[in-house]
């Protein structure tokens, strides 16, 4: 039996705990022997259906702020005594579950550096596990994510603990590793292994759209994630809706996400509540198969949309955030340069453009869908093959024949 | 005491009980100390738990282990054995605690939690200054299961040993906790009765108005039986009951979890009767069973606690063909804890019992024809906050927590 445990940070929004149970699924689909147990503090993670052989342990939450700094969400706690507490789960979940291997998002030591003491008593085991760092395909602007790096001595932490990097992007959108200026021995570790094709929805295409009435208008799905920042996207949609009421050009389906402040949720629904061909959610814990009977996407730029909106090839307008970190902003740019999607990079949405602009996916397509494009959209089954198989990781570019020396240190 | 910290264990039992009770007391917790901490462990992975909870409690949740029930009904687990993920869970629940540093730690009914998974967290507790408390449902089992149980696995002792308090989610008029479970002298003395843990705050509609939601007129009965994954037998019984009651506008709900052909079986058989009324579900079952003229329900915890909470009128029929949550039950034929329950609470005339013993038409309209003539329980003076009377106790429990040596 495999045992597979999993970080995932967990601060902010839907995108990395999805990205992680998705993986897991990936993993659990491959091997029927793998058993995984996620560790997170997603205030979310209730909401979701576990599949099955995946469990998780909750961790106290943490929250980030839109300026990017962390706090303690829930329980009066300082700050530290919420890290100790998370850190000490940590390393009782990592002691007793005994992996074999070890997925970690993003944060090579996790939030502020939690992830340390458990790291350090499984690699000092005689049969360490297999670490591998999984990150997104792009994390934020160059100049501060070298910063974060160089200051956090991520690539150190990399050397002693990990036996991949696996970056779940393509060079040919961002090159992640020339663009953080990686080390060579990170180079020789890391491996592209694509987009994460996400298709596989609960519900089909025809039963989602039979509960809608549609009344043979296009369907137009708007979300914004988590929810935690979406209001502006969400409030200036409805108000180009508004100047559009005597003729809307599409059903709109809204869906919040469950992060929104409950009083900016109360006040776009009643905004939203007289016009006409809207429906208005919450939340779904099945957003693939929404967007799967979608006719179009408008949404912020996460990057589990993104690669829905591309696996499905659905035509999208993606109108991403660009605070506290640019990622959304990076990526919409990149895709959007590609043809791949469309975007809206102003910091104030215009609610008239916002709905011109989305009235042109559903009449024009989107020019380039993806499936045309040669993107790689391997991701899950290359990861599954490198935990499940023990595969041989293809090195990054230009990095091939490095010596290793971080498998010596020990 | 400035900002007290209390967690709550609740282990994961099929159904959602437990984790309702917690969340009521959380709440009861959160109005007295906004500014405490609060916690709850539990391996429940019932959805949306977090929205429920009050702004100043957050969750731990640990691997689930269901080891009752229905194997493809229990939710997603790891496969590891029962005694490797009691371990697990048992060593985080461990370094938890140690890390949150509570003045008080609540544990839901099962006193060492599955397989002792929680013997390191009371040791552990144990020389800290955190005040331990157990939490008991009215009837844990039926007394002779419990006395055979603890006696066998040792629970006296660790209770002796490990618990400052054992809070009774209950009364002493139902069932008295020292005198069936053969608690010991110094054991009893921590005992305290709190009532029923339900929604008792929940206002309730006037009885005009949610007639006229139900579509009835004059004094109706209400049967209910749960979630009514077993409830078919009862629901057909009543059926037939009905017949005794030319007169008399009956309203049943079915429940979420009841099958579809038994549904439409009963479905079928009401058909004949012009004043029954099948719903799937009523959203303020609260008020119905308030403006109802009777009720007849199963013995389950929280229907009896709603009933005694709103002093409805009501024949309560102990579910009697198949095991309930635990399995041992099964093989008397009827479930033990609901005879208890309702037997005691019929002693206190708070409720009439159909027997499940030999449960018929017969004996149900009996029952109910019972229950018709006798004046309504006046529920008011039992002191049924049970959420309020916990927290009252638990907070009571932290401030001698300095204290303790």
């Amino acid at each position: 039996m495999t045992r597979v445990l999993v970080y995932s940070h967990d601060t902010f929004g839907l995108g990395n705990i999805r990205r992680m149970i998705a993986i897991s699924e990936a993993l659990t689909a491959a091997d029927p022997r793998v058993s995984v147990l996620i560790l997170s503090g997603s205030p979310v993670l209730h909401a979701f259906r576990m599949p099955p052989r995946i469990d998780y342990v909750k961790l106290p939450c943490l929250a980030r702020d839109t300026k990017g700094v962390y706090g303690v969400k829930y329980l009066d706690l300082d700050y530290p005594a919420a890290l100790r507490l998370r850190s000490s789960l940590i390393v009782s979940a990592a002691n007793e579950f005994e992996p074999d291997i070890v997925l970690v998002d993003k944060k090579p030591v996790g939030v502020a550096g939690e992830l340390q003491a458990a790291l350090d008593l499984l690699s000092a085991r005689e049969r360490p596990p297999r670490a591998y760092l999984v990150l997104r395909d792009i994390l934020d602007d160059p100049k501060r994510t070298q910063a974060i790096w160089e200051r956090h001595r991520y690539h150190d932490a990399i050397a002693r603990h990990y036996s991949g990097v696996l970056i779940a992007g393509c060079a040919s959108v961002f090159d992640l590793t020339s663009e953080y200026a990686f080390p060579a021995s990170t180079r020789a570790m890391t491996e592209y292994v694509g987009y994460l094709h996400r298709t596989g929805g609960r519900k089909t295409r025809e039963d989602v759209r039979a509960q809608l009435d549609l009344k043979g208008l296009p369907l137009m799905l708007v979300q914004a994630g988590g929810g935690g920042d979406g209001a502006p996207l969400i409030e200036a949609f409805i108000d180009g809706l508004r100047l559009r009421r005597d003729k809307p050009p599409f059903f709109s389906w809204i869906v919040t996400g469950p992060e929104m402040e409950a009083v900016e949720r109360d006040r776009l629904r009643t905004r939203a509540a007289s016009l006409p061909h809207v429906r208005f959610d919450d939340f779904t814990d099945d957003m693939t198969s929404c967007i799967d009977a979608a006719d179009a996407v408008v949404s912020m730029g996460g990057y589990n949309t993104v690669c829905e909106v591309l696996s499905l090839e659905k035509p999208a307008l993606i109108v991403p955030r660009s605070r506290p970190v640019k990622e959304q902003a990076i990526r919409a740019a990149r895709m959007a340069q590609r043809g791949y999607v469309s975007s809206i990079l102003d910091r104030v949405i215009d609610p008239s453009e916002l709905i011109a602009a989305a009235e042109r996916l559903t009449s024009e397509g989107q020019a380039q869908l993806p499936a045309r494009t040669g993107l790689a959209f391997a991701g899950l089954s290359r990861i599954a093959e490198i935990v499940c198989r023990e595969a041989p990781l293809r090195p990054a570019r230009g990095a091939a024949h490095e010596p290793m020396q971080w498998a010596v240190q020990s | 005491m400035p900002r007290p910290r209390f967690a709550l264990f609740t282990h994961d039992a099929y159904g959602l009980g437990h984790i309702r009770r917690s969340v009521r007391i959380l709440e009861a917790l959160a109005q007295r100390r906004p500014d405490a901490a609060l916690l709850l462990i539990t391996g429940s992975p019932f959805n949306n738990l977090m929205r429920q909870l009050p702004a100043n409690a957050d969750i731990v949740k640990i691997p689930t282990i269901v080891t009752s029930g229905e194997a493809e009904k229990r939710p997603s687990m790891l496969n590891l054995g029962v005694a490797e993920l009691a371990s697990l869970r048992g060593e985080v629940t461990r370094r938890t605690l140690e890390a949150f540093g509570p003045d008080v730690v609540l544990v839901d009914n099962f006193p060492l939690g599955v397989r002792l998974e929680l013997l390191p967290a009371l040791r552990s507790l144990r020389a800290s200054r955190a005040r331990t408390a157990l939490g008991l449902r009215d009837i844990v089992d039926p007394p002779e299961k419990v006395r055979r149980d603890w006696g066998r696995d040792g629970l006296y002792d660790i209770i002796e040993r490990h618990y400052d308090r054992v809070l009774i989610y209950g009364m002493r008029e139902a069932l008295d906790a020292a005198e069936a479970y053969a608690l010991s002298e110094e054991v009893s003395q921590r005992l305290r009765y709190c009532g029923y843990v339900t929604t008792t705050n929940a206002k309730l509609q006037p009885a005009a108005e949610i007639r006229r939601e139900l579509g009835v007129e004059a004094d109706f009965f209400l049967a209910t039986v749960g979630g009514g994954g077993d409830g078919r037998p009862i629901i057909e019984t009543f059926l037939q009951a009905m017949s005794r009651f030319p007169d008399r506008t009956a309203i049943i709900t079915t429940g979420e979890f009841m099958a579809e052909s038994d549904r439409s079986a009963l479905t079928q058989l009401a058909a004949g009767q012009p004043r029954v009324t099948l719903l799937r579900h009523i959203d303020d079952l609260p008020s119905a069973m308030a403006a109802a003229d009777l009720v007849v329900a199963m013995g389950g915890y929280n229907s009896c606690a709603e009933i005694l909470a709103v002093g409805a009128r009501a024949v309560v029929v102990p579910r009697n063909w198949r095991s309930g949550e635990h399995g041992a039950k099964g093989s008397t034929g009827f479930d033990a804890e609901q005879l208890v329950r309702a037997e005691g609470l019929a002693r206190l005339g708070a409720v009439h019992m159909a027997d499940p013993r030999q449960f018929s038409a017969e004996t149900l309209s009996e029952a109910m024809h019972r229950a018709l003539a006798a004046p309504r329980f006046d529920a008011s003076a039992l002191h049924l906050d049970g959420a309020a009377n916990v927290a009252d106790q638990l907070i009571a429990l932290a401030e001698t927590s300095e204290a303790k040596t």
